[in-house]
């Protein structure tokens, strides 16, 4: 059913795509209005993180509503969150680059700069939320006078070492790919400055034949590292909780549960970023509804997947019969925030149920509210699962409740507008798409 | 000097290029939007390899730095001067806890497979190189567009001369030729 | 941050700095306060006082010798070893009830206290008062000047006027002098009154202690024809009866009652004792009972009153309850072992009714002995204050000196009155209500400053020597007291002197450096009196007592705050945020209500109400007390102090009109709910599944099966490494023993630099005591059974806080100690989550440097801990190095005793090397009763709890 949705829609040549695509990032649009729009409040939202955090270097984080029971708060279940929507990314970008998927040519690239700047927000909330932030290079394993290591055997050692390890990774997968779309920039633009900014950029690609040989040979090999990366980087962020022996956390099903939400909520933030900009900056003809389709029916697969994560957690719960961990999920459930709970349920696996029918993939209000939706939903399991289980843990005496404070929210909506920023930034400097694989589909593809 | 054709699509340039080949002409360097599809045919990167190798080498170095850390084994050598080991009871776990150094040591050697990547591109490529002769040729920027071409470097005139009518031969509708 | 809306007065505001105010602050601020949950105003204001307060006299006060001489620090004072502590023995009174303790000084600065293992009220284990102390020497809000008028004044000037008053006495031979006093129980300060109406023949001596226990004496003389005190001997007592009792919480020595009746909990340690206790809302004594009743208001009277007919008539009431006849039984059958206990609370006649069933159980000479007061002055407080607030009002009182003691705050009509006295002196170690208001204020010096004496309960004397010079330029009591004494030269009396007059006994040989030394003046403990019971007392007849009818009236019961006593403590931050022992809550005193009371009512957790008794009414929170009786109401006084430093400004309501004022209490819904701060966060009745948490079981249910509570240390472990060295710590907790007193808690917090965090970081579940005391109930609401645990870190084998640090901040060393590096600390809290014990404290904020105590005040030994910063019990490590040095220097077995240990009344603490096969905590960790805290974390714990055994009477229907 899907042959009758086209990848690239026709009368599309390598001149044309490469003309609009590089001219939309080189101002040549006619208008970018919509762009400001969007882009001073997230700056303004930036610079209310920024505020957030220099009170909170100031103050310490008792600004934030981090208590007894619950000493990670919010900094830690945004972290998560954000870290999960980073994944759907690279997932997007890696996996299907590997399984040769034609569709992931026009959207790797605006998945890849969401992972990006996630990743960022996600790297930046650990450090913010320590207790002393200005020591966070402790967790560098590096020679000192005093012979201290770092503790390898804590999974926080090892989520320090998979960001990173994630963050870089992202980084130069994201920016290889980029090198031979920077050179179309560099021989497009006609200003020096920008010619001077896109060269530099490029580093001298040019596009011989030595260097596409290397460049599908280390792309194909770094496609091929970041599928298990992304798979590891939220097992080892679900094994932050699962190496914790807090009832509740400490289940070994929590590194795939949490792979299977990340890319979960990855896969919807990429859909509402594509259907935007491809409205706005006219590029449904490579974007085509065929995207938004395969999209939907990922989240419709990952949902399913994440449901059944839902079921396991409640089954073994009652099935392994641990008084601490029932008397935890009940209040999960039937607390006084379980409305949390419900609305992840709902969220999570009932809404996406919608896209079994074509007639909703289709109709973009209902795709942008079901994506929001698993956004939302992400963003509320990871808040039951780092804010609601330590709520009740195996001593009474120790249990207590959490709520965010204002700061809390700013340094959130800081991260927010972080990531929108930076987002719409580098989408409206570097092409939204990946010319030169475009170029590849449109020439050799779809010319067969 | 730089012989350099331009060509309509991918297919003229393919056959241009294996003829080419086959009349012996060297320092043939093709230039396309896209990566072309046999490219010139006989390469075999072998950056794979290299980032095979970083990555073990990575994953190693961090099992061994981790063992390094917890028991202190070249403490007294030099090694030992730059911050030796330092065993401590952690958790009433073994000092050498192997199972909770995997996820560092896989980590490690995906991240210096990445790099190693990444660097070897570059050190291959002999990037960055932000100015080439080549772009002198105001057509050559249709090299990033939809343009697909053919470069001969040619170090003395007689090679240039050969190089220029092998390409006329090959049926390039545009030759340029450029100062190096 | 919720205040109540008690009247507010600064005193002095012209002459401190405005900075000082906490409103001010407040004021400035209010928004920003409350939107960014920031610690409230007043920790901002504690910080600045910290910042301005001079400590000048402070450095190398204690030189040993009181010839009054500061030497500076670089000089090391005689018997001074830089690092290592000394000690010197002196008392804390409080109330009128005298405790002999040891002060430990480091450089000359004292710095911790501890009980006093030579004097017979202490044995070594304190309270929290005791432990406290040392913030109260400490608190620079004492920092005030002779005051008149409010206005700054100086000491030619305070002369200038005595001279003319001097003048004036003895003119007219002391007429109109009034000499008011607490409670005095030292024989020097009680011979200096003396040697005064010596003087003055007009003169008059007045004594008034808030917390009395006006009910209890006059219920001696009532019995025995003359004001006596009773010394129970709980040790002896194998069937002990209290009724609404404070006898291990808060009467006189109760400190060794506390141990006394510890002895007999634990079945493994001997016989086991059975305690009953009947009583209208719960006390410590209640809740370590075997059986606890609980009795309404109205009842209480009727059931001493039947208690007598059946004990003493042998006449079995009608309408007893069924538990009636079996505990009745119970102490006959244990005649000669029995002892029947009754707090303060009881009425005279009731009290002279126990007195009498104590002796017709044979108790005289074995439960408990009878002996002449140990005050100097045994009187009626009530009668006594009543007496002078008359004449005061009267006009008949010219001139009063008010001393150590705070009736313009706590006696009924005193602030009236004392607008008629023309001249009104009033001393005390720090400015309070009764200082503001009267015409003169001298400071007054604290329990360290100043040389005196005192009486424990059992008579026992004490030599208080002072523990360093005034800092703030206190006088003495016999000082002040000799300002008014004709012919005096301008130089106040000299403590020591006084003192060394009254003990003309001890002038010879090294009898008083002994008594000094020891604590105990030997041989001064009172010997029994010979006095027989008079026959009428058991035939005293008890009034009936107002209780509730309808549903909004009931019987207030007003009862003297755990931790800020009568309100003399409200300017200690240590024992605002102490978690009182069964609410838990700290820096307020809300209302108590049974569950049932406030479940009809519609009352929630925190709501206001307005109490209004007689003409008297106050607005309280409301919190829930299970094991209450439904027909009364319990309100804590002591708070809501006018006058008073930073730390206790704005905390509580003062429910003392109440406590003076007659008749029902009728409760009024305000409609607003307010914020009270408690170191309980989950619902108080929500203890959810886990049920393995205090093990507990019947007497005769562990003789039947001495392995009863056993079983459960984990399961086997794949990897192992254990701590190697030769010594390994550990200890056992007997939660038999444990009453949830506190002692270890302050002591920890004293010991271990441990900061407080004030009100609006508590309400947020920030508190950072070391050690807790997790206090459970069981059962239902209205009849629970209630426990405490003390929880401290476990020094798990296996600890999964190690594991889980990044850093490496948190490991383990060779004597098995889960050692905390500060300096190595990021802050990440994982730690702290996987603690299944939660014990882990984090530094939210800059606690420590917020702290208003002065540096000097904190122990050297112990690192203070800066903001980011994770935390916890340490097993007293800086002890633990202190053994091992004195071991590596002169091989002696290392043995230390931690500060909880120490502090530990009934010793419920045991702590030692557990290679040590014959040391009492290996003994103990042998005990059948031993069990491992959550055995299915598999955490190999080096503390380990001796479960809970209760002596049931199989006859008392369950």
């Amino acid at each position: 059913m899907s042959e009758a949705l086209p990848v690239v829609l026709p009368g599309q040549t390598a001149r044309t795509m490469t003309d609009h695509v590089a001219g939309v990032a080189l101002g040549e649009e006619r208008s970018y209005l919509w762009w400001w729009m969007a882009f001073l409040p997230s700056l303004g939202l930036l610079g209310l993180g920024i505020v957030a955090t220099v009170w909170l270097f100031l103050n310490g984080i008792q600004i934030f509503g981090n208590d007894w029971p619950n000493v990670w708060g919010f900094p830690i279940f945004v972290y998560v969150w954000w870290i999960g929507i980073a994944s759907g990314g690279t997932f997007i970008s890696a996996f299907f680059f590997l399984t040769r998927v034609d569709w992931r040519t026009s959207i790797n690239r605006i998945a890849e700069t969401m992972t990006l700047f996630s990743a960022a927000c996600a790297g930046i909330y650990p450090i913010l939320h320590l207790g002393r932030p200005w020591f966070f290079y402790w967790l560098i394993p590096y020679p000192n006078t005093m012979s201290l290591w770092p503790n390898f055997k804590s999974p926080l050692m090892w989520d320090f070492i998979a960001v990173l390890a994630y963050i870089v990774g992202s980084v130069l997968f994201w920016y290889l790919g980029l090198l031979p779309d920077l050179a179309s920039m560099r021989d497009r633009t006609r200003t020096r400055f920008k010619q001077v900014a896109y060269g530099v950029a490029a580093l001298g690609f040019r596009g011989s034949g030595t260097e596409w040989t290397h460049f599908r040979a280390v792309y194909g090999i770094m496609a091929a590292i970041m599928a298990p990366m992304v798979c590891s980087v939220h097992s080892v962020v679900g094994l932050d909780f699962a190496g914790g022996n807090m009832p509740g956390w400490h289940g070994t099903d929590y590194p795939p549960f949490f792979v299977f939400g990340a890319v979960f909520s990855g896969f919807a933030a990429v859909l509402l970023l594509i259907i935007p900009l491809r409205r706005f900056w006219g590029l449904t003809p490579y974007i085509t509804e065929r995207h938004v389709d395969v999209l939907c029916k990922l989240m419709l697969t990952a949902s399913l997947c994440v449901a059944y994560a839902y079921m396991m957690e409640a089954f073994s719960v009652f099935y392994g019969h641990d008084a601490a961990e029932i008397t935890m999920f009940k209040a999960r459930i039937g607390g006084f925030d379980a409305g949390v709970y419900w609305s992840t349920i709902i969220l999570n696996c009932v809404l996406p149920q919608l896209f079994w029918f074509r007639v909703c993939r289709r109709w973009v209000p209902i795709v942008l509210l079901v994506g929001f939706g698993a956004v939302v939903g992400m963003w509320l399991e990871r808040y039951g699962i780092v804010i609601q289980v330590p709520h009740k843990t195996a001593l009474p005496s120790a249990w207590g409740v959490y709520f965010p404070t204002l700061w809390d929210w700013a340094l959130f909506a800081g991260t927010c507008g972080l990531f929108a920023s930076g987002f719409l930034l580098t989408i409206r400097l570097v092409p939204a798409i990946s010319m030169f694989e475009m170029r590849e589909l449109i020439t050799r593809k779809l010319a067969r | 000097m730089i012989v350099l054709g331009a060509f309509e699509s991918e297919a003229a340039m393919a056959r241009a290029v294996a003829r080419l080949e086959a009349d012996g002409v060297h320092g043939v360097e093709t230039y396309s939007p896209t990566s072309p599809a046999r490219s010139v045919g006989r390469l075999q990167s072998r950056l794979p390899l290299v980032m095979l190798f970083a990555g073990l080498v990575g994953a190693a170095a961090g099992l061994l730095l981790q063992i390094y850390a917890v028991t202190g084994i070249f403490t007294d050598s030099l090694w030992g001067q730059l911050g030796g080991g330092y065993p401590v009871n952690i958790g009433g776990r073994p000092n050498v806890f192997w199972p909770s150094f995997i996820p560092f040591g896989f980590e490690t050697g995906l991240l210096f497979a990445m790099v190693a990547g990444f660097l070897g591109f570059l050190l291959i490529n002999r990037l960055p190189r932000l100015y080439d002769p080549i772009d002198e040729s105001d057509a050559f920027r249709e090299a990033t567009r939809s343009g697909w071409f053919i470069a001969i470097r040619t170090a003395a005139k007689p090679n240039h001369d050969r190089a220029l009518a092998a390409l006329q031969a090959s049926g390039a509708p545009q030759i340029e030729e450029i100062l190096e | 941050m919720t205040k109540t809306p008690a009247p507010r007065q600064v005193s002095g505001k012209q002459w401190r700095s405005l900075l000082e105010d906490p409103d001010t602050v407040a004021r400035q601020y209010p928004v920003l306060a409350e939107m960014i949950g920031h610690p409230a105003s007043r920790r901002r204001v504690l910080q600045v006082m910290a910042a301005s307060i001079a400590l000048g006299g402070l450095a190398g006060c204690d030189n040993g010798e009181a010839d009054g001489k500061l030497i500076p620090a670089v000089i090391a004072a005689p018997g001074i070893v830089p690092g290592r502590a000394n000690a010197y023995a002196t008392a804390n009174v409080v109330g009128g009830d005298a405790m002999g303790i040891t002060v430990a000084h480091q450089m000359g600065r004292p710095l911790k206290v501890d009980g006093n293992p030579l004097h017979p009220a202490s044995l070594g284990g304190s309270d929290a008062f005791a432990q406290a102390m040392i913030l109260d020497f400490y608190d620079p809000d004492r920092a005030a000047g002779i005051i008149t008028q409010g206005q700054p004044s100086d000491w030619p000037s305070l002369q200038r006027v005595m001279a003319d008053e001097r003048e004036r006495l003895v003119r007219s031979r002391g007429v109109g002098l009034r000499v008011l006093t607490g409670s005095v129980v030292s024989p020097t300060t009680g011979r200096t009154i003396d040697a005064l109406a010596a003087a003055y023949p007009g003169m008059r001596w007045h004594q008034w202690e808030a917390a009395s226990r006006d009910t209890v004496s006059n219920g001696t003389a009532l019995a025995y024809g003359r004001r006596l005190d009773v010394v129970p001997h709980v040790e002896r007592a194998s069937v002990l009866l209290g009724l609404d009792s404070d006898l291990i919480s808060g009467a006189p020595g109760h400190v060794r009652h506390a141990r006394d009746f510890a002895a007999h909990r634990n079945p493994t340690r001997g016989p086991m004792s059975r305690v009953y206790a009947a009583e209208r809302a719960p006390t410590l004594l209640g809740t370590a009972a075997d059986h606890r009743f609980i009795i309404g208001g109205a009842e209480m009277p009727a059931l001493v009153a039947w208690l007598a007919a059946a004990v003493l008539r042998g006449e079995q009431p009608g309408s007893a309850p069924s538990w009636f006849a079996p505990l009745v039984a119970d102490l006959k059958a244990a005649r000669g072992g029995a002892f029947i206990h009754a707090g303060p609370d009881l009425p005279v006649e009731a009290q002279a009714l126990v007195l009498a069933m104590n002796e017709a159980l044979g108790g005289r000479g074995r439960t408990f002995d009878v002996i002449e007061p140990v005050a100097y002055r045994a009187v009626d407080f009530g009668a006594d204050l009543r007496a002078l607030t008359d004449d005061m009002a009267a006009g008949r009182v010219e001139t009063l000196l008010v001393l150590d003691t705070n009736p313009v705050f706590s006696a009924p009509g005193f602030t009236e009155a004392l607008a008629r006295v023309r001249l009104s002196v009033a001393s005390g170690p720090s400015l309070d209500e009764t200082g503001d208001a009267a015409t003169w204020y001298v400071p007054g010096a604290h329990a360290f400053e100043a040389w005196s004496d005192a009486r424990a309960y059992d008579g026992t004397a004490t030599i208080m020597q002072p523990q360093a010079m005034p800092l703030f330029d206190g006088m003495s009591a016999v000082g002040v007291l000799s300002m008014l004494r004709p012919g005096f030269e301008g130089t106040p009396q000299d403590s020591l002197a006084a003192v060394r007059a009254s003990w003309t006994s001890l002038a010879r040989g090294d009898a008083w450096v002994r008594a000094l030394a020891d604590g105990v003046v030997p041989n001064s403990a009172s010997r029994p009196a010979q006095v027989a019971i008079r026959p009428e007392a058991g035939r005293s007849v008890i009034p009936s007592v107002v209780s509730g009818e309808a549903l909004v009236t009931v019987a207030l019961v007003t009862r003297p705050d755990p931790g800020l006593f009568d309100g003399r403590f409200a300017n200690n931050p240590w024992l605002q945020e102490l978690p009182r022992p069964l609410t838990k809550v700290v820096w307020d005193n809300p209302l108590l209500l049974a569950p049932g009371l406030a479940h009809r009512l519609g009352l929630r957790q925190g709501e206001e109400v307005e109490v209004t008794v007689g003409a008297a009414s106050a607005r309280l929170p409301v919190w829930i007390a299970p094991g209450q009786a439904e027909d009364v109401a319990v309100a804590l006084y002591g708070y809501g102090r006018r006058v008073v430093g930073a730390v206790g400004a704005g905390t509580g309501v003062d429910v003392y009109p109440l406590r003076y004022a007659a008749g029902p209490a009728t409760l009024r819904r305000t409609g607003r709910v307010l914020k009270v701060a408690t170191t309980d966060h989950h619902d108080v009745l929500d203890t959810g599944d886990t049920s393995d948490i205090v093990r507990h079981a019947t007497l005769a249910d562990f003789m039947r099966d001495p392995a009863l509570l056993q079983g459960g240390v984990g399961s086997p472990l794949l990897y192992r490494n254990p701590p190697s060295g030769p010594v390994a710590w550990g200890m056992s907790i007997d939660l038999n023993s444990c009453i949830g007193c506190n002692a270890c808690v302050v002591a920890c917090t004293a010991e271990n630099n441990v900061p407080v965090v004030g009100k609006t970081a508590v309400l947020h579940q920030r508190e950072m005591h070391w050690l807790r005391i997790d206090r459970y109930f069981e059962g239902p609401a209205e009849k629970p059974e209630a426990y405490f645990q003390p929880m401290l870190c476990m020094h798990c084998e296996e600890a999964p806080c190690e594991v889980v640090c990044p850093f490496g901040a948190t490991v383990h060393d060779q004597e098995g100690l889960n050692v905390m590096v500060y300096n190595r600390c990021g802050g990440t809290r994982f730690c702290s989550n996987n603690c299944p014990y939660k014990v882990r404290r984090f530094n939210y904020g800059p606690y420590a440097a917020e702290e208003a105590r002065p540096v000097e005040s904190r122990n050297p030994d112990v690192t203070v801990r800066s903001r980011g910063v994770m935390e916890k019990c340490t097993f007293c490590v800086q002890k633990i190095a202190a053994t091992r040095i004195a071991h590596d220097i002169s091989g002696v077995a290392e043995e230390a005793v931690t500060a909880c240990q120490a502090a530990c009344p009934t010793q419920a603490f045991s702590f030692g090397n557990l290679n040590e096969p014959d040391s009492e905590v290996v003994r103990r960790k042998h005990s059948p009763l031993n069990y491992v805290l959550l055995p299915e974390q598999n955490t190999r714990p080096r503390v380990t709890y001796e479960g809970r055994i209760r002596n049931l009477n199989a006859e008392i229907p369950a």
